[in-house]
């Protein structure tokens, strides 16, 4: 056997077992596990049932930004980094999208990844196996609550069962199919699984759950997702405080790469009450026209917000696309100096060098 | 929707298509088979054909699932030797294997920290180096790709079956932008970088 096949027969067996290694096996948490985040000072900055890896950014509800430094148990270390600076949202302009909330349009699509997620206080199960799980009464109350705004909302109740590392390539698909409805906005609800406390909340004088952001860094839309984040914090921090527990900037896709203003949202922890969460997506669905910019007064700044994440996003894209170019160039030609006539020849302008090696 | 927005968006897409073009082109197939072959993932991407209905439903994307499959279909029926038919299919198997292994083991999140990516790019790369080690080349890489994602697709199709689960598959349902389609590209993209790489340090070898 040659050795460059030796070498990646290896690196695949240390992919596979690095991916079955006892700890991975043991990093779902369904037993009533979960991780608590502390600064260097020992201080609980939040709690998370949500895996973590160094570089992983949250925003705490108070706007100060940390970095995970290195997770140990269940026992994350983070660090601040600063506090970061939310979007001015005006509250004229709030006032007007409260009073002309018939006037707000657009088109919103919301799913489930984790449809067997419940709330174990009120069915007394945290996920059910028929895929009807509480979460999408927690989703269905969001779509009814904005389509009474006037929104034109498309909510999925399909299934993507069982709950395992396939759930997102499954829930893709329904991602998709909602994209093709052409929505301002793609929000996929879920729930965290931690102590109560973290989630519990009295917002306007009337018990709730709060609502946790995730934005995942593996795609090209991230600094768009995140802009659209902060902004849907900046709006709830002004209509409702308290609502907001944090943005998690973390590790992942969520196929968030699908778009700009895709997100997910957690409501709650499976500890927490259903109805408690229903109240949380009541009170989101006023958030979210003025953080995406579907009425008319808040239409020009958000597109102005999250726009200029995109143009933040594109820049990286092309940079990265750029240099995955630039490296392939040098790989195969051992030099960059053709690098005109390489995009020539890739974009049909010039001769092509032949390709033999795909016939071997 | 604003400027930034629209180009990230444009921008994004013709990377995507333009890149998947290039590395179909890589294959057996002609600069206009590859075009077409984008636009009718493109195209079909609007179009699920159901398969069956009812608590455990079954269906296929036009352009996600039958595009690709064809294509798959298409380099096996060209390829030289029957024995490069058999390990691409076998390739196939093992990437299936592998991805639903991992997939249910270990129940990952995308966040999870034993792995250094998400779990669209992780299945996607293994597709990528069994492809690669089976034959050595895009063809059987690509075949691993689609094929393993297919395999996966079907495993999960049968146990939903059989437990009467009340779930729908799509095959290939996000269309173009489906994890078929994606692993599929990918692994081949991959295998590119890695056949080039294994003939330079050959080469520098020679000179030696």
């Amino acid at each position: 056997m040659k050795r460059s096949v030796r070498s990646a027969l290896a690196l695949l067996c240390l992919l596979v077992l690095f991916s079955l290694s006892p700890s991975a096996l043991a990093e779902e948490r369904r037993d009533g596990g979960y991780f608590t985040l502390r600064d260097d000072a020992g201080h609980v900055i939040t709690m998370t049932a949500r895996e973590l890896d160094p570089g992983d950014r949250y925003i705490a509800a108070d706007n100060r930004l940390f970095e995970v430094v290195q997770t140990e148990g269940d026992e994350v270390l983070v660090r601040f980094v600063e506090t970061v600076q939310l979007p001015d949202i005006s509250e004229g302009l709030l006032g007007a999208q409260v009073a002309k909330a018939e006037e707000a349009a657009g088109v919103v699509g919301i799913y489930h990844t984790h449809n067997d997620e419940s709330y174990v206080p009120t069915s007394g199960i945290e996920s059910r196996d028929d895929g009807r799980g509480d979460v999408l009464e927690v989703g269905k109350t969001l779509a009814d609550a904005l389509e009474a705004q006037g929104i034109t909302v498309h909510w999925s109740d399909n299934s993507h069962i069982p709950h395992d590392g396939q759930a997102y390539v499954r829930s893709r698909r329904t991602a998709v199919e909602l994209l093709q409805k052409n929505p301002d906005t793609l929000i996929d609800v879920h729930r965290d699984a931690t102590p109560p406390e973290v989630y519990e909340a009295e917002v306007e004088g009337v018990p709730t759950t709060k609502v946790r952001l995730v934005v995942g860094r593996q795609n090209q839309n991230r600094e768009a997702n995140l802009e659209y984040a902060k902004r849907l914090k900046a709006v709830a921090d002004k209509l409702y405080p308290g609502l907001v527990e944090g943005i998690f900037d973390a590790k992942g896709n969520y196929n968030q790469d699908l778009g700009p203003k895709t997100i997910l949202l957690e409501f709650g922890a499976h500890t927490n009450r259903l109805d408690h969460a229903k109240q949380a997506a009541e009170f989101f669905a006023k958030v979210v026209p003025a953080a995406a910019g579907l009425t008319p007064s808040t239409k020009e700044a958000a597109q102005e917000q999250i726009g200029s994440g995109a143009s933040r996003s594109l820049v990286w894209t092309l940079l990265i696309a750029g240099g995955v170019g630039a490296a392939f160039l040098l790989i195969k030609q051992g030099r960059i100096g053709t690098l005109g006539g390489f995009f020539r020849r890739e974009a049909g302008l010039g001769e092509r060098d032949r390709d033999t090696d795909d016939e071997q | 929707m604003p400027v930034g927005t629209v180009l990230l968006l444009v921008i994004a897409a013709l990377i995507y298509f333009g890149v998947g073009q290039r590395l179909l082109d890589r294959m057996r197939l002609t600069d206009t088979q590859a075009l077409i072959a984008i636009a009718l993932m493109i195209g079909g991407s609007f179009i699920t054909l159901p398969l069956r209905t009812g608590r455990t439903s079954v269906g296929i994307n036009l352009g996600g699932g039958l595009v690709p499959l064809g294509l798959v279909a298409y380099l096996l029926i060209r390829a030289d030797t029957a024995r490069e038919r058999v390990r691409a299919l076998l390739a196939a198997l093992v990437t299936g294997g592998v991805i639903y292994g991992v997939s249910q083991f270990t129940d990952f999140d995308p966040s999870s920290p034993y792995l250094f990516i998400d779990p669209l790019w992780l299945f996607s790369i293994v597709a990528g180096i069994v492809g690669y080690l089976s034959g050595r080349s895009r063809r059987a890489s690509f075949i691993a790709g689609v094929l393993g994602l297919f395999v996966v697709d079907l495993i999960h199709f049968t146990q939903a079956l059989l437990a009467n689960m009340p779930t729908r598959v799509v095959l290939g349902g996000a269309g173009v932008f489906d994890a078929l389609i994606v692993s599929g590209l990918i692994a081949v993209g991959l295998a590119e970088f890695v056949g080039e790489t294994r003939e330079r340090l050959e080469e520098g070898g020679e000179g030696l």
